[in-house]
């Protein structure tokens, strides 16, 4: 007993010894290299400009309100993403439990492929190699009330109309419609096919987990094959398949960082970017850590409550 | 509330065929599977053309410089790949020493082998082999050794493959042994290690790697001391591992669960040592268990290689995305085809470690039944 107290004691003082030697360290070499050590530098001039923001910002506003863009912007494409990622991985995943055997092979081809690539070639690929050559605003391509050209998408929006191109009105942009920067919408589509891949095994395993017998029954108690799998074996594999999927969530809103390799003003860039300018190292990495540490447990603890509350988790 | 009463009922169905239905049947059975062959030979026909001009028929084999590949109507520029593959692979590593890489990787293949190939006896040796004469001599061929003859050659001029391979084989190196003491300490019966463990777990996983790796390149050199200046590529190395140990502890946590406590009971009442029952019982079945997750976790670490291009190193992916901007090179097809040649780099190195994992996964089934 009282052996383990002293490893205990001894291992809390080594601990204790490393911080303080680091923090000793950090104070020092802060201030040989005139780094500012506190918060105040949140409430100056940030002065660079951000490509895509949710809320009005310009050069002229502060650190803090850049950091609430990149927050946003990190939150947005992480949920379009993974709406996005749900609905091709599902689509790949029951392409890959098809009975014919051709779609079954494209599917599993797009899996293997996929997720054997790095992201960032992911996204590297969609912002050079796609979306780079797009036409200027006055030849956009019209996709059914969508334009495209090489300053973003614009999608129709409840609010802001259809996007139209008018060259007597304004001859550089187009107005109305939601904008969606290049970068956004590589951020997306790379994360979007990247994630799928993997929704689309967690979609399979999810399947397979369910014993075969359940659908013969099922069968065999006269319910069609779409009775079949939408009553019996798909409540079954989801239930299977929803704590993987939400650290596959998880996994994607951690991945939208990748989006400092590109440009997308998300949490990560921006506060790259202050890191550079202010030199607030300490600061912006803790703030960081602080906010990603804060989703990846808000999304666990949501996680709990609907195990717990719905009958999806329940046994 | 669905009604499951059934009122009409299904005519007979006909028996099941006796024999396993033929590819003919498989692409031709019913019109819906017709209908499905149809539209996937539209698109091969639609997709595949293309695509072989573009790589093959069209692509620019050999020219001395992208004058051929901006001409419209080219292909792949297979030449720009041929005439950057050096930088690719070693960065600006002087030619006369690539034996030195070469040798360290050549050595390194041959370890990795040695320990998964099951023919091979001698498994201790090769573990210590991996994980301590590797380390040591691939630093020694690599970094150079005056007294030894091996001139320096800072790593500064490291890049490509070299960097990509040496980021992959020092979080592998890394991430067994930190992962398991990570995971043991999160098992311990001392409050304070096991709470330790747990911090350092989630605290790393909850973070984006990216976010990791800029805190090993900015805040390490802070909480030195001044005069130790950690190398610029020790600091992304060390958010690798640290960041590889993290995830590997969750998935030999998950083997060490796996291992009925019978057996640590059992070795104890045979009068094994806690070391020994671990060592001798416990850690085997547990990595035993989990070997595929350990394996898919370095599919995932090779894949993660690719971000130390954020703290400024040149790796594989990172080469050719700065040599594509050359402007000796530079048009329309290069980026293409560079990724195009990155993602088949990827691509082998990965799906050949998919592979042994679902191998050994089949193979585990087995033994078990």
């Amino acid at each position: 007993m009282n052996r383990r107290i002293a490893l205990q004691a001894l291992l809390l003082v080594i601990v204790a010894a490393l911080f303080i030697a680091a923090a000793l360290n950090a104070a020092r070499n802060l201030e040989a290299r005139h780094i500012p050590t506190s918060f105040a530098f949140l409430w100056q001039t940030a002065g660079f400009g951000l490509n895509q923001s949710v809320i009005p910002f310009s050069p002229l506003d502060t650190y803090a309100r850049a950091l609430l863009v990149g927050v946003l912007n990190t939150l947005i494409v992480s949920a379009v993403a993974s709406v996005l990622a749900t609905v091709v991985g599902f689509a790949v995943g029951f392409a890959r439990l098809s009975a014919h055997w051709g779609l079954s092979r494209l599917a599993a081809l797009y899996v293997e492929t996929l997720r054997n690539i790095p992201l960032l070639l992911h996204l590297l690929f969609w912002y050079i190699v796609l979306l780079t050559p797009l036409p200027q605003p006055e030849q956009s391509l019209s996709l059914g009330g969508v334009l495209l050209n090489n300053r973003g998408l614009y999608f129709p929006f409840p609010g802001l109309g259809w996007p139209s191109f008018d060259a007597a009105r304004n001859a550089f942009n187009v107005e109305g419609g939601l904008r969606l920067s290049p970068e956004a919408a590589a951020l997306i589509f790379g994360l979007t096919f990247y994630t799928a891949a993997y929704i689309a095994e967690i979609l399979r395993a999810g399947v397979q987990a369910v014993p075969r017998g359940q659908g013969e029954a099922a069968q065999a108690l006269g319910l069609s094959p779409a009775q079949t799998r939408r009553l019996v074996v798909m409540p079954q594999a989801l239930r299977v398949a929803l704590p993987p999927l939400i650290s596959q969530y998880l996994a994607l809103t951690k991945n939208s960082s990748l989006a400092a390799f590109i440009g997308f003003a998300d949490l990560m860039q921006v506060s790259g970017t202050i890191l550079n300018q202010t030199g607030a190292a300490l600061q912006t990495i803790g703030i960081d850590m602080a906010l990603y540490l804060g989703l990846s447990m808000l999304t666990l603890a949501l996680m709990r409550r609907i195990e717990k509350k719905s009958d999806w988790g329940a046994k | 509330m669905t009604d499951f009463l059934r009122a009409n009922f299904l005519p007979p169905q006909p028996p099941p065929p006796m024999r396993a239905p033929g590819w003919r049947s498989k692409l031709f059975g019913d019109a819906r599977a017709t209908a499905i062959t149809v539209l996937l030979l539209a698109l091969a026909a639609l997709v595949l053309p293309p695509a072989i001009r573009y790589l093959f028929i069209d692509a620019i084999w050999s020219a001395p410089d992208g004058a051929a590949c901006r001409a419209p109507g080219a292909g792949a520029c297979w030449a720009f790949i041929a005439a950057k593959s050096p930088f690719f692979f070693y960065g600006a590593y002087p030619p006369a020493f690539y034996w030195r890489v070469n040798l360290t990787f050549a050595l390194a293949a041959a370890l990795i082998v040695w320990l998964l190939h099951p023919k091979i006896p001698g498994k201790g040796i090769a573990l210590g082999g991996f994980f301590l004469g590797l380390p040591i001599i691939g630093f020694v061929l690599l970094h150079g050794a005056p007294a030894l003859g091996l001139p320096v050659v800072g790593t500064n001029l490291w890049g490509g493959a070299l960097v990509s391979l040496i980021m992959a084989l020092a979080g592998m190196a890394a991430a067994l042994p930190g992962g398991v003491a990570l995971a043991m300490g999160r098992r311990s019966e001392l409050p304070a290690l096991r709470w330790l463990s747990v911090a350092t777990i989630e605290f790393v996983r909850g973070a984006p790697l990216i976010a990791v790796l800029f805190m090993a390149n900015v805040l390490l050199p802070l909480f030195l001391p001044p005069d130790w200046a950690p190398d610029r590529l020790l600091r992304p190395m060390f958010g690798i591992a640290l960041f590889a140990s993290a995830y590997m502890a969750e998935v030999v946590r998950g083997g060490l669960a796996a291992v009925p406590r019978g057996q640590g009971e059992a070795a104890a009442a045979l009068g094994f040592s806690r070391w020994q029952s671990l060592k001798l019982i416990v850690l085997p079945q547990a990595l035993g268990a989990v070997v595929p997750g350990i394996v898919n976790n370095f599919v995932a670490l090779f894949k993660d290689t690719t971000l130390v291009a954020i703290v400024g190193l040149f790796d594989f992916l990172h080469a050719i995305d700065v040599a594509r901007l050359d402007p000796v090179w530079a048009g329309p097809t290069i980026a293409l085809t560079g990724y195009i040649f990155a993602a088949l780099f990827y691509l082998t190195f990965c799906l050949a470690m998919s592979t042994y994992a679902r191998g050994l996964e089949n193979r585990l089934a087995a033994a078990k039944r």
